[in-house]
């Protein structure tokens, strides 16, 4: 079972930084707390679809579907998102 | 005052999800079933959703001979099949009409994405089976099965697309180009297009109901074809008529890569100049037949348009209906399957329903929606409406000839508007240029024709993450092209922009990614971000929203002289008196995918190095530029547009430079240099310069390929002919004259490219499967 921290970093590395193409910044740079949409990392609707599929593929959870509300919420930023990708982890884990 | 034929469809075909012909189809209508079923093609148990609208039980050999099935995409095939059907029930014989005098346009999403998936590699690709693929090939592999020699043309708008093609061919009889035209959509069921609309959660886990509480779209495969005629050659042999096509709009919302604008302005727009087009006042039209997929950004946003059009009361009363609960959204096919089963609905008194609706979604509750059951009801005006990612817009205004007539078989049009080119961008391996770079042309020794310009580096406001080298470079033409004719785009003249852009293949740099990913992580996985540029009027859009052009638009695919059909299309738009200002652009993009259709198009072999970049000219209004104090470069006097099926084609070659004489009222002897761009390979290449040289005769002006200097650039090459002939003209009357001789003179000999004091200039441009363009060119007077 990954740790927290690993899957913050590998939101930040393989997601973000990989996937994503975010420019001018590195993973090291991206803050936890960081706002993922609008004024933070200025991340817009369709690439928030497509850190759903990141997710899905770095972690082996399915998580496609879930509603626009749900997204908001829990992809606020890498520590929100990393806590409701250990929790899915655990759901699988646990079922 | 000027008069012009009324247009009519005298006869409609279709394949789709509902039906294999236009029986079958309105049979289902009137039974309000839905083709929309479990997908068969591929398995979508990874999928959300495992609906769509397939053709069932489809048989190429029922159609075709092995030989033609072989040489087909699917798409091409679904063309020809409903092409055929429309053919028949139009009773026309080609022959008889001459093939010279018929057209054909194609609308499509995807092209012949089915004959490069099917390959399961992006790499070492067959070439057989890549053939089928470019977009072009669609539109010109329907038009050689018929033998047109027409003007001939693909558009790429996505889900507008084939209303866009029904629009293009609508001008091309208005205008003179063709007496008759075939038009249509057409787009196959695909893996990779099914496992986007999966990335992007707009598929409906159940047959999609547009305007409904549930959200959701689902899509469908298929082609439906018109043939359209003048309404004198219908009366004359008798044909049975169903509707006059009294014009039609377009347009770019500038706003979003898949989202519509909130507040439906695109669409309104879109209805806005198809009905002034047409000459009708909004309170004639009786029905809408709208876009609807289904999704939640698209449903809401297209009613605001709509009302904001008709007036709250008005639009209450207005019956609306989307068809795509029937046959789901077929993509490039939508526009036209929609036009010919409303048609088909109308024969019969009906108007189509909207399968599936319970209760309205928020936002639709007002809307007169006809629900679930046809609506027994006879409009004379309607209009057919369709929208698409990359934000193109479409809208086509119809009279219900079945129960409105009219003997007047010519309207009056207005004072055709003269044409000028008011601004020029250029960004090629030499650099980035606004006028002036025909000089530096001579002076050139670079051997790579790499394009090494950074829109990032250029302004970065006009940049963002992920951006293709193809879009980098046309924003940065474009935005050239503005600044060179000294217009700012502000919310006071934005819709008075017009944006026509043309290319052969998108940007394969992005679709290479994205098909990449899907075989190396699989479909469910598929790339959300990737998967907007897929469609080829991804570059357009981006373009239009950039520098905030939010008029006319369009993008074209025709295989080679992608950029003079673009400013075909410009000019047309500014001479009706459309838009007042109109930038017509192309661009090309090197990428490993590109590489490998080149080696399948022959290019492999060119005689001139393979190039990258962009151009865009500003076509204007010319008197009204003039007023307005701007620099006009030239005026374009006339084009001519034929199509050969192969290359080499000496007699459609003649015949594009022919009629574009003609219809400048010119003859070649008035010709000063003719500068052409053909198909890069040695056999093209001498054929072409021998007609050319043939047609000037012992005349000693020059007859000249820029693509030996530039390289050769599939869909700009022959917009950089235009460039170089403007700015040739343009400094003969003025000073520059000296400039361009002394660069000349550097190159050892006096330049030939150069001639001495000519007031007219032809450019030629043709494609690998002989579409032939020709335009004149002259000096302001």
């Amino acid at each position: 079972m990954k740790s927290v921290q690993e899957i913050k970093e590998t939101i930040k590395q393989s997601i973000l930084i990989d996937r994503l193409e975010l420019e001018d910044i590195t993973a090291e740079e991206i803050n936890d707390e960081d706002a993922l949409f609008g004024s933070g990392l200025g991340l817009d609707s369709v690439e928030a679809l497509d850190v759903v599929a990141g997710i899905e593929e770095e972690f082996g959870i399915k998580i496609q579907g879930i509603p626009q509300e749900e997204i908001q919420k829990h992809f606020y930023s890498v520590e929100t998102l990393a806590q409701f990708v250990s929790e899915k982890l655990q759901e699988s884990v646990s079922a | 005052m000027k008069q012009r034929e009324r247009i009519v469809v005298t006869g409609v075909g279709i394949i789709c999800g509902l039906g294999g012909n236009k029986d079958e189809v309105i049979a289902n209508m009137k039974k309000n079933q839905t083709g929309i079923g479990t997908v068969k093609s591929f398995a979508t148990d990874k999928f959300l959703s495992s609906m769509g609208a397939e053709v069932k039980d489809y048989n190429p050999s029922q159609y075709f001979s092995a030989q033609e099935e072989d040489s087909y995409d699917r798409c091409a095939q679904y063309a020809i099949i409903a092409a055929k059907e429309a053919l028949q029930d139009s009773g026309l014989e080609l022959g008889q009409v001459g093939s010279e005098r018929v057209g054909l346009s194609l609308g499509t999403c995807n092209g012949g994405i089915n004959s490069l998936e099917v390959q399961g590699r992006m790499n070492n690709l067959d070439q057989h089976l890549t053939k089928r693929y470019p977009f072009f090939q669609q539109g010109d592999d329907v038009a050689s099965f018929f033998g047109v020699q027409g003007p001939v043309n693909t558009i790429n708008t996505a889900c507008a697309a084939s209303g866009n093609a029904i629009g293009y061919a609508y001008d091309m009889i208005a205008e003179g180009y063709a007496d008759v035209m075939i038009a249509g959509g057409s787009d196959s069921m695909s893996l990779s297009v099914y496992a986007g609309f999966n990335s992007l959660q707009a598929l409906s886990p159940v047959p999609c109901s547009p305007y409904n509480k549930r959200f959701g779209l689902s899509l469908g495969e298929g082609a439906a074809f018109v043939v359209m005629e003048t309404l004198s050659s219908a009366l004359e042999r008798g044909a049975h008529i169903y509707a006059e096509i009294c014009g039609y709009g377009l347009s770019v919302d500038a706003y979003h890569a898949t989202a519509p604008e909130p507040k439906g302005r695109g669409i309104k727009l879109a209805v806005e100049i198809a009905l002034e087009n047409a000459g009708l006042d909004k309170t004639k039209v009786g029905y809408v037949n709208t876009h609807g997929t289904g999704t939640k950004a698209n449903d809401p946003a297209e009613l605001i348009g709509l009302r904001s059009i008709f007036g709250e009361d008005e639009f209450k009363k207005l019956p609306i209906s989307s068809s795509k609960a029937y046959f789901g959204h077929n993509l490039g096919a939508a526009a036209s399957i929609e036009y010919v089963s409303t048609l088909l609905a109308m024969q019969e008194g009906f108007l189509p329903a909207t399968l599936h609706l319970e209760e309205k979604r928020e936002g639709c509750e007002d809307a007169n929606i006809i629900g679930n059951e046809m609506l027994e009801c006879s409009p004379e005006f309607f209009l057919c409406n369709n929208s698409a990612f990359g934000g193109h817009n479409a809208s086509i205004v119809s009279r219900n000839w079945k129960v409105s007539q009219t003997e007047e078989k010519t309207i009056d049009v207005p004072k055709q508007t003269r044409v000028g080119i008011v601004g020029m961008g250029l960004i090629n391996s030499l650099g980035t240029f606004q006028s002036g770079a025909l000089p530096q042309v001579f002076q050139t020794e670079k051997a790579s024709k790499e394009c090494e310009f950074q829109l990032k580096k250029y302004d970065a406001n006009l940049y963002e993450r992920r951006m293709n080298r193809l879009a980098q470079f046309s924003i940065g033409a474009a935005d050239l092209a503005l600044r060179d004719a000294s217009i700012t785009v502000d919310d006071s003249n934005a819709m008075q922009i017009g944006l026509i852009y043309g290319t052969s293949r998108g940007s394969l740099e992005s679709s290479l990614k994205y098909l990449e990913g899907i075989l190396e992580k699989g479909p469910e996985y598929a790339s959300s971000i990737y998967f907007p540029d897929m469609v080829l009027n991804s570059t357009a859009g981006k373009v239009a929203m950039k520098l905030g052009v939010k008029g006319y638009g369009t993008s074209l695919s025709t295989g080679g002289n992608d950029g003079l059909a673009s400013a075909l299309y410009g000019y047309e738009a500014i001479k009706k008196g459309i838009q007042a200002y109109c930038l017509v652009g192309a661009g090309d993009e090197f990428s490993p995918l590109a590489t490998e259709v080149d080696h399948v198009l022959g290019l492999n072999e060119s005689i001139y190095p393979l190039a990258e970049g962009s151009c865009f000219l500003v076509l204007a209004d010319l008197d009204q530029a003039k007023e307005q104090g701007l620099r006009v470069y030239s005026e374009l006097k006339g084009f001519g547009s034929t199509f050969g099926g192969s290359q080499g084609d000496s007699q459609q070659l003649e015949r594009a430079v022919n009629t574009a004489l003609e219809r400048s009222g010119l003859s070649m002897d008035d010709i000063g240099f003719v500068y052409y761009s053909t198909l890069s390979l040695t056999d093209t290449v001498a054929t072409t310069k021998q007609v050319l040289d043939g047609l000037v005769a012992d005349r000693s002006i020059p007859v000249v390929s820029f693509d030996q200097y530039l390289g050769y650039a599939e869909s700009t090459s022959s917009l950089v002919q235009m460039y170089m002939a403007a700015e040739s003209i343009f400094a003969q009357a003025h000073s520059g004259q000296a400039e361009l001789e002394a660069a000349a003179a550097a190159q050892e000999t006096a330049n030939p490219a150069i001639p001495p004091r000519a007031k007219h200039g032809l450019i030629v441009g043709s494609s690998t499967n002989g579409n032939y363009i020709a335009a004149v060119l002259s000096a302001i007077e």
